[in-house]
């Protein structure tokens, strides 16, 4: 018993020692909370740098700090935070990475009061945040700002005119498209989509796509919809309204259509069924793993299959199913009320949206400027060695971007979503969907 | 013969309850050293053909795995360290005094170990955000340093099995009951303490929900919680199965090993929990 | 008996006193506040609002997605408490009869239930993912099932999936060894009689191993369903995180969506405290029961 008790004493030793050697170069940061090593590392990765360039002045220190939120992982590649830090010697941007769950953990930041100096806010969000009285109208500033006029875009100048006030600025946006893999078209000899096709030329591209080998499918047309994701723009373009004037949720007889056109497909084996229990947390991609020649999903995703390198493919905008449609995604930088540098803030906020750090956005996420001028020069439009090279799609794309569901409460967007899915599973009747739908809609409001 | 017929088909038996029990542990092995498209190929295999140990590699330098673990590491110890000491304090006086109200303080004990913790977790949430706790790690350690009830239950029924001649013994020598406590009881009970400790390092290796709420920062994720989310994070809305298959099994290895070492005390311990009313 | 005057004794309290201030501060206060909180609306950043009972009001309405995750949580309780009661005796009983390798069984037996349900949980969602999952090609493979079921995104299935998940749990590890301990124990010579009188293997274990421990039996029975009232989130998160569509959206994650996803914080305290009452009362139903197998042992 007693060399036993030593065994597990010398193991407790050891597994206390690795945590001191972990913990020693964390440094005692952590008690309060504050970003630990990673930062440091990127701190001295950022003076080495610096270093190099010839600035003798060191990082840290004497700057002013500015943190800001954001879901998206920094893109090495294309680093606007090494950008902004490099770029002059007054502030330093940190980012408070938050890759799950992000309305939420925004949400538990402000009841904290350790939000950020800049929250990247989720458009479902920000309305609330408005009312709340947690962000700071950003009037003032733009007076300076390569902002004013008609450099916005539409879309997203209306959703500043729908908030009443400039409180927040979208850092770039994004739509949804079709991406098909054009081996599969070639294979088939079905013509590549147009820029102007229908949903009927989708839907018999898709049936031409799929291939069944006795009871096995060997290829889908269309692979499942995750989650919300591009339910909402098709239910649009089936001419529902989705999200009225007070921000509450309408489906109606588009939401039907859309329903039952994607169940006879899901059905006819053409589209697969969903795989997922819950949500966007993809199982198997399988777009990405050559088992399905199309894919509706946002736009950014080009960001990712431009690894792709075993077929080519390309992008397409959503098929018209009567009234174009596609579901704007953006997220918008907005100052904090208990921000102690309001000003820093926003010079971290004007270089971002200025054209250095709209090009570096635009690069790293294959995302649209809100900016025009910037938008024209097409710096979202990287390309992998295998696709995607239809550019006019984003033309498309972006002439029918609409702010729609994305102002909805997300839990419940996706709620909804799990619903529209689980009408494609057989689990629920188109009426069931309907009804719940509202049902959800109504509890949330109560 | 009949017998050793019987003994064999009852090892199969049980062989074939082991491999339904290890299948999952199977499927983490085979998957944490495949290739993305090996994940998806068809038919599905349980080991591909090439096997890639690089996995484990880019696994260890994703985001902020390290760390991750790390976080773990300081919570398994603040816990570990802050519930053997409250416990046992707190078991003491239940298990070796009298005094008024100790019926009613041990059954109310007893009551709080069925509360589940999601129905305080609003008020909790809410009290650590006013002090400013939220996404930090204390409002998952500071807890600890004020007796689990779990732990006190078993402290006690361990103390109640030492003979209480022995405080006699050391009282007449002169010790308080501060004294009797850390020269007599805690030396006789070492098996419990490391009985306890070990349950609690497995229970905080493998804890979710306390921290998917309290943590906001990447930085301040332990293990269980960066997981769910760092192989989607990374790489944007496309799970890279393999990779948290490889993370899944650098997850289970130390539960493993600790099974392996101290196998007896968590046996023992669970046994007493379970059994001893 | 005599009355004896004592001085009041402070010390027991001193060692009582980080259980006391815990008590208060984790789970006294916390479940009064739970219970004012569940009489307002609030969104945890703008103001509260005094609403009386109408948050009980909204969640009992016919209809209600809280009646759904009442359903979903008694038919997951009483299942996987059940499921894991026959299991983890079945692990236990096998265990204890001759077999070879016994700890090297009890290594693979009890494994899984010290391991992080976030890590089976991926295992779960890969191997019974009905496009590239192996368990459904095995069953179309080797059993002939031309569809088997889609595990994961079927109402019912999915709720069959979960449960099955407990299996592989802390709980049932731990029922495991307190069944394999209650069957050591009991008397060799109830058998040897019995094997005098001609009984086989089975009915042995039916007419006389079950009965001797049937006091831990419903003890395990109670420990199991306050497991998977306390264990669910754990156990469930990981593997369907409440969906598909709800379908497995037990009482504590969807007290955790209306809280943290939602916030509707008026709402999701009500709904803890519906929680709170249900696992009071299987508490008493353990007071009461407990009397039985103390008496038992003695």
């Amino acid at each position: 018993m007693r060399k036993k008790f030593k065994k597990i004493a010398s193991m407790l030793m050891a597994l206390s020692l690795v945590m001191a050697m972990l913990t020693g170069c964390g440094g005692s940061s952590n008690e309060t909370g504050e970003v630990p090593a990673a930062q440091e590392s990127s701190d001295a990765a950022d003076t080495a740098e610096s270093t190099d360039s010839g600035e003798s002045e060191a990082s840290g220190g004497d700057r002013i700090v500015v943190t800001m939120s954001m879901w998206d992982a920094i893109n090495e590649e294309y680093n606007f935070v090494k950008a902004f830090n490099e770029s002059q010697d007054e502030i330093e941007l940190q980012i408070m990475a938050i890759p799950d769950s992000y309305s939420e953990k925004i949400n538990a930041m402000i009841v904290s009061d350790t939000a950020p100096d800049i929250i990247l806010a989720w458009e479902c969000d920000i309305l609330r945040f408005i009312e709340d009285g947690i962000v700071i109208p950003l009037d003032d500033y733009m007076q300076s700002s390569p902002l004013s006029g008609d450099e916005l875009v539409p879309a997203v100048k209306s959703f500043t005119e729908m908030t009443g006030g400039a409180y927040g600025l979208p850092w770039c946006y994004a739509g949804e498209c079709i991406f098909y893999n054009k081996d599969m078209f070639d294979a088939a000899k079905v013509p590549y989509p147009t820029n102007d096709w229908t949903i009927e030329d989708f839907k018999s591209a898709a049936e031409s796509l799929t291939i069944v080998e006795g009871d096995e499918v060997v290829q889908y047309g269309l692979a499942e919809f995750e989650g919300a994701n591009p339910w909402y723009s098709f239910i649009g373009s089936f001419g529902d309204e989705i999200v009225d004037s007070e921000g509450n949720l309408q489906l109606g007889d588009g939401t039907r259509e859309a329903l039952s056109f994607f169940k006879d497909l899901t059905d006819r084996n053409v589209m697969s069924k969903p795989t997922m229990a819950s949500g966007s947390s993809g199982a198997a991609d399988l777009f990405a793993a050559g088992k399905a020649a199309m894919r509706a999903t946002g736009t950014w995703n080009a960001s990712v299959y431009r690894d792709i390198d075993s077929f080519n493919w390309d992008i397409a905008p959503l098929p018209s199913a009567g009234q174009p449609y596609n579901s704007m995604h953006t997220g918008l930088f907005t100052i904090t009320k208990n921000s102690k540098n309001p000003d820093a803030a926003w010079e971290v906020i004007n270089y971002l949206l200025g054209d250095e750090g709209q090009e570096l956005i635009g690069k790293a996420y294959s995302n649209m400027s809100a900016r025009v001028s910037i938008n024209e020069k097409g710096y979202f439009k990287t390309v992998g060695e295998k696709g995607p090279s239809n550019m006019e799609a984003y033309d498309a794309i972006s002439s029918t971007v609409k702010i729609g569901y994305v102002l909805l409460n997300s839990g419940l967007a996706n709620d909804v979503g799990q619903k529209f899915n689980a009408v494609m599973s057989g689990q629920l009747t188109i009426d069931e969907c309907m009804e719940q739908s509202k049902q959800l809609s109504d509890e949330l409001n109560s | 013969m009949k017998r050793m017929i019987l003994k064999v088909l009852g090892t199969l038996f049980a062989a074939l309850i082991a491999v339904i029990m290890f299948l999952p542990v199977l499927i983490i092995i085979g998957s944490s050293v495949k290739s993305l498209p090996d994940i998806s190929s068809y038919p599905p295999k349980i080991f591909p053909e090439n096997f890639h140990f690089d996995n484990f590699v880019t696994v260890l330098n994703t985001g902020n795995i390290l760390l991750y673990f790390r976080n773990t590491l300081i919570l398994i110890v603040g816990n570990v360290v802050g519930t053997l000491f409250s416990s046992a304090l707190v078991a003491y006086p239940l298990a070796r005094m009298n005094f008024r109200g100790k019926n009613f303080i041990f059954a109310l004990i007893l009551a709080t170990m069925m509360v589940p913790a999601t129905t305080t977790i609003i008020p909790q949430f809410v009290m650590f955000s006013k002090i400013g706790w939220v996404d930090t790690l204390l409002p998952l350690v500071v807890p600890a340093f004020f007796a689990y009830p779990y732990n006190v239950f078993l402290f006690r029924q361990f103390f109640m099995t030492i003979p209480m001649g022995l405080d006699e013994a050391a009282r007449i020598d002169g010790c308080n009951r501060f004294q009797i406590f850390t020269h007599i009881l805690v030396p006789l009970s070492k098996p419990i303490f490391i009985t306890i400790g070990v349950m609690c390092m497995v229970s905080w290796w493998n804890e979710l929900f306390s921290p998917l709420i309290y943590i906001n920062s990447d930085e301040l994720k332990p293990l269980t919680v960066g997981a769910l989310s760092v192989f989607k994070a990374h790489f944007q809305f496309v799970t890279m199965w393999n990779l948290q298959m490889a993370l899944a099994l650098i997850m289970i290895i130390p539960p493993i090993l600790l099974y392996l070492f101290a196998q007896e005390y968590l046996v023992e311990g669970i046994k007493t929990a379970g059994i001893k009313g | 008996m005599k009355k004896r005057k004592k001085k009041f004794d402070i010390v027991p309290y001193l060692f009582l006193s980080p259980w006391i201030i815990g008590f208060i501060a984790f789970s006294g206060v916390p479940i009064l506040a739970s219970f004012a909180l569940s009489l307002t609306s609030w969104n945890m950043s703008g103001k509260m609002k005094f609403v009386g009972l109408s948050n009980f009001k909204s969640i009992f309405q016919s209809g209600s997605t809280f009646w759904g995750s009442l359903r979903v949580t008694l038919i997951f309780t009483v299942f996987s408490v059940l499921l894991t009661i026959f299991w983890s005796l079945l692990m236990a009983t096998v265990l204890n009869s001759r077999i070879y390798f016994k700890k090297m069984f009890q290594f693979f037996f009890f494994l899984c239930a010290v391991l992080p349900t976030v890590a089976l949980g991926f295992a779960f969602q890969l191997m019974l993912n009905s496009e590239i999952g192996i368990i459904n090609y095995w069953l179309k493979a080797f059993l002939g099932i031309s569809s088997p079921p889609n595990w994961l995104t079927e109402r019912s299935w999915s709720l069959v999936t979960v449960i099955i998940f407990t299996v592989f749990t802390y709980g049932t590890g731990q029922m495991m060894l307190v069944f394999s301990s209650a069957l050591k124990e009991v008397p060799r010579d109830l058998y040897e009689s019995a094997s005098l009188d001609g009984a086989n293997g089975f009915q042995r274990y039916i007419h006389i191993t079950l009965p001797a421990i049937s006091p831990i039996l419903l003890f395990n029975m109670v420990v199991a369903g306050i497991n998977s009232l306390n264990g669910a989130f754990s156990s469930i998160y990981p593997v369907t995180g409440g969906g598909p569509d709800g379908a497995t959206r037990v009482l504590s994650l969807q007290i955790y969506e209306s809280a943290f996803k939602k916030y509707k914080m008026g709402i999701a305290s009500s709904q803890a405290i519906v929680l709170f009452v249900i696992a009071l009362i299987i508490s008493l139903v353990q007071f009461v029961m407990s009397k039985k197998w103390v008496h038992y042992e003695n």
